[in-house]
């Protein structure tokens, strides 16, 4: 289990994130939403260990470190893979540095996606970069998969494509974290929904509580967020000049 | 044995081509450092002077200027490569910002060393190496000060070897 507790993020003195408190057991799929500059990236960066921070994070009780890091993969959209390289290089790299790795599920993903093997990372499309990076963090066989924006820049059908693997390679144990905008598309498969508003966690729900309200992800979003339901046509109407 | 050097360099990295930019910094340092023998040529030459019957004879009294002296900025090249294998731990770290950011899987590998290993280990090994050229480069031009230059005018030799170390 991942436990966060008092997690707080400054830039420079700007604060990022204050007062972050999960927890995060095996075996979930968990939504991370919130709106641009909410702090989803900087939350999985902190968990990562990639930036410092004030507070504790812990996996399986011990802070993160070198020893278990290797329990936690990432994908992002930024990606961090090495673009002068190919996939056999990258397959060669993971071997070496993650004991846990799948060969097997990376063959088998980078045959289903059908992306070269011996071409150079940067000579792939934005979408196809973007499977690629997928790929490597499903396939270093960790418990903990963080993803940030994965799919920014795939178009709907390599989306849904996605959706559907990630569903039916997951193993029990295998924790998905997936920060997205995409809320329509990821709410048929996630286990929980965490929102981040104002720095911190605004709402911590399970899905199942939440159909049990009878309400769908989206609008249990926008009514977390209380998004105004009239603002695009008052703002067109302030825009047109429209006399009340 | 390509593939073996690769393991110190950062993943993808154009090696070679650094490979080559060092070596040719050696190239022209080891030749820069050959003033020392032009240097040294024309002082020895000041030992002599010629006679009227056209005979090269030494000028009584005359004392060959130390070592130091005539070394002046031999070595100046090599002081180059720390600041060139500086800028190259620099470019290292940054290579991994390139076109994707592949420093953040450096840093969450196992493994701590892997990421330091391949940004820090050629730029080390050219600071090492210029030391070392510098340190053999100065003991054959020693050899040289000392065997060629006419014993009567050697400055007192112990002195010359102290400050020839400390300086």
């Amino acid at each position: 289990m991942i436990e966060i507790k008092n997690l707080t993020k400054t830039y420079r003195g700007k604060p990022a994130l204050h007062n972050v408190n999960l927890s995060i057991p095996r075996g979930q799929i968990i939504g991370l939403f919130g709106e641009n500059g909410a702090g989803k990236t900087t939350l999985l960066k902190c968990i990562l260990n990639l930036l410092h921070f004030e507070g504790n994070i812990t996996l399986d009780g011990e802070p993160i470190s070198h020893k278990n890091i290797a329990k936690i993969s990432f994908a992002t959209s930024e990606h961090s893979f090495f673009p002068n390289l190919n996939a056999l290089h990258h397959k060669e790299f993971y071997q070496e540095h993650f004991p846990g790795f799948s060969e097997k599920r990376f063959n088998g993903l980078m045959d289903f996606f059908n992306l070269p093997k011996h071409r150079p990372l940067k000579a792939f499309s934005t979408g196809q970069k973007n499977q690629f990076e997928v790929i490597l963090a499903l396939s270093q066989g960790a418990d903990y998969i963080l993803m940030d924006e994965p799919f920014s820049g795939n178009d709907l059908f390599n989306r849904e494509d996605f959706y559907k693997v990630l569903l039916g390679i997951l193993e029990p144990n295998e924790t998905i974290i997936l920060s997205t905008h995409l809320i329509d598309e990821v709410s048929g498969f996630l286990d929980r929904v965490i929102l981040l508003k104002d720095l911190t966690v605004l709402t911590d729900v399970s899905v199942m509580d939440m159909e049990e309200q009878g309400k769908t992800l989206t609008e249990f979003v926008k009514e977390s967020y209380h998004y105004q339901k009239d603002r695009v046509s008052l703002a067109l109407d302030s825009i047109s000049g429209k006399e009340e | 044995m390509k593939y073996d050097l690769d393991r110190y360099a950062p993943m993808g990295f154009p090696l070679m081509q650094e490979l080559k930019i060092f070596a040719w910094f050696f190239g022209i340092s080891i030749l820069y450092s050959f003033g020392f023998l032009l240097r040294y040529l024309d002082a020895r030459e000041e030992l002599f002077e010629f006679t009227l019957a056209g005979k090269k004879v030494l000028i009584a009294g005359a004392i060959m200027p130390e070592m130091s002296s005539l070394i002046g900025n031999a070595f100046y090249g090599f002081f180059l490569i720390p600041l060139l294998a500086i800028a190259g731990i620099i470019y290292h770290h940054l290579f991994h910002k390139q076109g994707s950011k592949s420093i953040y899987l450096m840093k969450r590998l196992p493994n701590p060393w892997e990421f330091p290993k391949r940004c820090l280990t050629f730029p080390l090994l050219a600071i090492f190496l210029s030391i070392i050229a510098v340190l053999i480069l100065y003991l054959l031009y020693y050899c040289i000060y000392l065997c060629f230059t006419p014993k009567a005018c050697l400055p007192t030799a112990s002195l010359t070897i102290l400050r020839s170390v400390l300086l």
